[in-house]
């Protein structure tokens, strides 16, 4: 893979792919909003639940999903789960952590290395993110609930 | 291949022969048919001859005996020697025919053997024993002959040869015939045997083609088989598409797999390519190519030498869905199929280049990129470091707001409208000041920002997902002006470069603005600043030099200043002249004043333009005064450019310089003279 800038459509596969999660899981699609970049001091968002992927290869950093408890137990409820346990909200974002990597993958072909999703509960420490690396911030609205999905990549050539 | 041909011309050979052989056997048994036939009459002919010699002799000895007592008795014997005649002669004709008919051919010889020599043996026998009673009746045929009565001695002679051997020949005569029969009776069971056998060998030779037959058949459905799986094996794994094309316009029905992926559609059999052609590129390329189509199909051109001409060579797709992530690339290569020199179809190729276009582009932006960052650095060394600090502040300032914006907007169709206007105006403002320092390459990031905003601009509904783009290439310019801060703060290291007084580093900007901007559109322009000295340039006239006054500088060169050849043709120099003057007021103003000698504002032009757009009625414009029809100048919008390009075509020039004189609370007066001349002059606080 050649040195190459973060283009919109390697930011919009992932952004599709959770927005595709949400319609086929509760029949309701995410509405993606307006895309931003993350300013240099402010740290990768976090939230309740957070899904995460590594990637290291043709580009490195991470792309994490994070969202708050309430719209992930309304999740479960529209899947028919009845248990709103930590584990089964860390359920749903390890899914879309794994979807983002299969997304990752199909785009960007075998020569990344990617992680095993990673779900991880609670507003505890971020993962750190190098002040000069952008990271786009995509919100996405589902159900009056706001989510975030960072996309923090830079090609290394 | 010559293995094949080897085998199936022995193939065909063995067929042949087989062939041959049932016809040699069927015309066999035809002949031996022929000639059995023969033998069976000439066997009856026999068999009844032979009859006849038992018959006649019997008729002749009673008709002498009658003779004898006539003769005795005096009486005439016309009537007996009428029997004695015709029996004697049908005797004598029936014996010489038997004797006639002794078989000479080789053929009945083979096939009868021994039995020709015993039906030899018994006619001789027979002739022998008729030989006295021949020689007895001589004399009494002789008398008969001559109509006298035959002599009583001789008819006794001839009665008692006749009454002493007549038994004898009689059963001589039956012995001939039933060998005669016995014979025939051989002989037909030996055709019937033979015949059988031919055609019992004629039907086994014919299961033998026929066998032959079918076993040819099915290898060669077998190879027909084999080499079809072969091809659609190839068609399937085949990555590049592969059809061909044929001189009826339509696509073969032996193409690749990959096909339809390439095309991202189905095809159906017979489907003509000008209408797959049409659903995937612009109208205007698919009309290029199928001429290019209809050129290869002549038989007197050489399709090697039209692939330069191949407008397919390299074809962006048209976008299916509004959602489309990225423009495909694809490669058609036409080779000519022809027979006996004719072209009778198209080989053609499709290959996904989507990559190898993106690659290529990547490489130029990376050198766009290292000659960005050369420029930069000297455009740097070339600015007032103060300049170049204070455009930085207010451009990263504005890049900081607009990403701001993209973060706090509210996710409904009109507040993105609102914040794509705003961004509109602050981009368009950056990017005018780069021109206007002469950072190229910040210029053109700031100018794609502004491409991905126009595109947006023209959708019914953006989404969340339309903006990305924008968030992109708006981080590329932050990054561009991020870079400009670095070199700057580099080159300020290096001691020693003359300050400039503040105004006039102002102005020898906007002059050099003026020159590129009349350089690119091919103009010739004269530029004069005059400028009464300040004590200080205060901030608002600062950014009405850094903003405002590009813009119509811009403005004068676009759509003021006309051709050298329409400015001799009215009685101009050949070269525009734009004056800009700065001066401080009595009433504790600073004007600013821009003005060029180029055709002026001619309020009916402006009323026609705002009609011919779409932004007013005839009726509307018809009630405007002049005053306000030049004031739509300063709408959002409006832009009386024909083309979209770096100096002119979006609308937003004089809207954004309106947008400024608001927030900085300062004036304007436009005056102008239609063919004549055009002057600006903002007024602002000193």
């Amino acid at each position: 893979m050649s040195r190459r800038n973060l283009r919109a459509a390697d930011i919009r596969v992932f952004s599709e792919a959770v927005r595709d999660f949400f319609a086929a899981t509760t029949s309701e699609s995410a509405e993606v909003r307006s895309a931003y970049v993350l300013e240099g001091d402010e740290a990768i968002l976090w939230n309740d639940y957070n899904g995460l992927i590594e990637v290291d290869g043709g580009f490195s950093g991470c792309i994490a999903f994070s969202a708050p408890r309430g719209l992930l137990s309304h999740v479960l409820l529209r899947m028919g789960d009845q248990e709103f346990s930590d584990a089964n909200h860390c359920d749903i974002v390890g899914e879309i952590a794994n979807i983002l990597s299969g997304s990752a993958r199909r785009h960007f072909g075998e020569g990344l290395r990617i992680s095993t999703p990673t779900a991880l509960p609670g507003r505890g420490p971020c993962v750190p993110r190098p002040a000069d690396r952008t990271a786009y911030a995509i919100p996405l609205r589902w159900n009056g609930y706001e989510a975030d999905l960072v996309i923090n990549l830079e090609s290394c050539g | 291949m010559q293995p094949k041909l080897g085998a199936r011309a022995r193939n065909y050979r063995d067929l042949v022969l087989a062939i041959a052989l049932f016809l040699v056997l069927d015309l066999g048994v035809l002949v031996f048919n022929f000639y059995a036939s023969g033998r069976i009459a000439a066997d009856t002919s026999k068999i009844n001859a032979s009859g006849e010699l038992r018959m006649y002799s019997q008729q002749l000895t009673k008709a002498v005996l009658t003779l004898a007592q006539e003769t005795r008795d005096g009486m005439p014997f016309q009537t007996s020697q009428a029997q004695i005649t015709e029996s004697y002669q049908n005797f004598s004709k029936a014996l010489t025919a038997l004797s006639e008919r002794q078989d000479a051919n080789p053929l009945t010889r083979l096939l009868s053997g021994a039995s020709i020599e015993q039906e030899a043996e018994l006619l001789q026998a027979v002739a022998t024993y008729w030989q006295p009673i021949d020689s007895a009746l001589a004399p009494v045929l002789h008398a008969m002959s001559r109509q006298i009565p035959p002599d009583p001695i001789d008819v006794e002679i001839t009665v008692n040869k006749l009454v002493a051997r007549n038994i004898r020949l009689m059963q001589l005569a039956n012995d001939l015939t039933q060998h005669l029969e016995q014979q025939a009776m051989a002989s037909t069971r030996q055709l019937r045997t033979i015949q059988v056998a031919a055609i019992m060998l004629a039907l086994v030779n014919f299961a033998f083609i026929i066998l032959k037959f079918v076993r040819a058949l099915r290898q060669s459905d077998r190879a027909a088989e084999a080499a079809r799986e072969e091809t659609e094996e190839i068609l399937d794994t085949l990555r590049e598409g592969l059809f061909l094309l044929n001189r009826d316009g339509t696509i073969g029905s032996q193409r690749s797999a990959s096909l339809e992926r390439l095309f991202d559609r189905e095809l159906r059999d017979g489907e003509r390519f000008a209408g797959v052609l049409g659903g995937l590129v612009s109208a205007e390329s698919a009309s290029v190519a199928m001429e290019y189509v209809d050129l290869l199909f002549h038989d007197r051109i050489k399709g090697g030498l039209l692939g330069q001409l191949n407008p397919l060579d390299e074809v962006a797709l048209s976008q299916t869905a509004e959602g489309a992530r990225e423009t495909r690339h694809l490669s058609f290569d036409f080779a000519q199929v022809r027979r006996e020199g004719k072209v009778i179809a198209l080989l053609v190729s499709v290959h996904d280049i989507s990559e190898k276009v993106r690659l290529r582009r990547e490489l130029a932006g990376a050198e766009e990129q290292a000659r960005g960052e050369v420029e930069l650095l000297l455009a740097a060394l070339d600015q007032e470091p103060a300049l170049i600090t204070a455009f930085l502040d207010a451009a990263q300032a504005k890049c900081l707001e607009m990403n701001e914006d993209l973060r706090q907007v509210e996710a409904s169709p009109r507040a993105y409208a609102g914040m794509i206007d705003r961004q509109y105006r602050a981009v368009h403002t950056i990017k005018g000041e780069a021109g206007l320092l002469g950072f190229g390459h910040i210029e053109r990031e700031a100018h794609q920002v502004e491409e991905e905003l126009s595109a947006l601009r023209g959708r019914r509904a953006v989404n969340g997902n339309d903006l990305i783009p924008l968030a992109v290439a708006l981080n590329a310019l932050r990054q561009q002006l991020d870079r400009l801060r670095e070199i700057s703060a580099k080159v300020r290291g290096y001691a020693g470069k003359p300050v400039l007084d503040p105004l006039d580093a102002l102005l020898r900007q906007v002059e050099r603005f003026t020159r590129e901007t009349a350089r690119d559109l091919s103009k010739e322009v004269e530029f004069e600043a005059v400028a009464t000295p300040l004590s200080r340039v205060p901030p608002a006239l600062s950014q009405l030099l850094r903003e405002a006054v590009p813009q119509l500088v811009r403005n004068a060169v676009v759509h003021g200043i006309e051709s050298a050849d329409e400015r001799l043709r009215a009685g101009k120099s050949a070269a525009g002249r734009i004056r800009v003057v700065v001066e401080p007021r009595e009433d504790d103003l600073v004007a600013v004043s821009v003005w060029d000698d180029g055709r002026g504002i001619c309020a009916d032009t402006l009323r026609h333009e705002l009609v011919a757009l779409g932004r007013k009625s005839k009726e509307e414009v018809a009630q405007m005064n002049d005053r306000e029809v030049v004031a739509q100048l300063f709408e959002p919008g409006f832009s009386t450019a024909t083309a979209v390009n770096r100096h002119a075509g979006r609308g937003v020039g004089l809207d954004l310089i309106r947008a400024l004189l608001t927030r900085l609370g300062a004036s304007l007066r436009v005056s102008s003279q239609p063919k004549h001349y055009t002057k600006f002059t903002l007024l602002v606080k000193a």
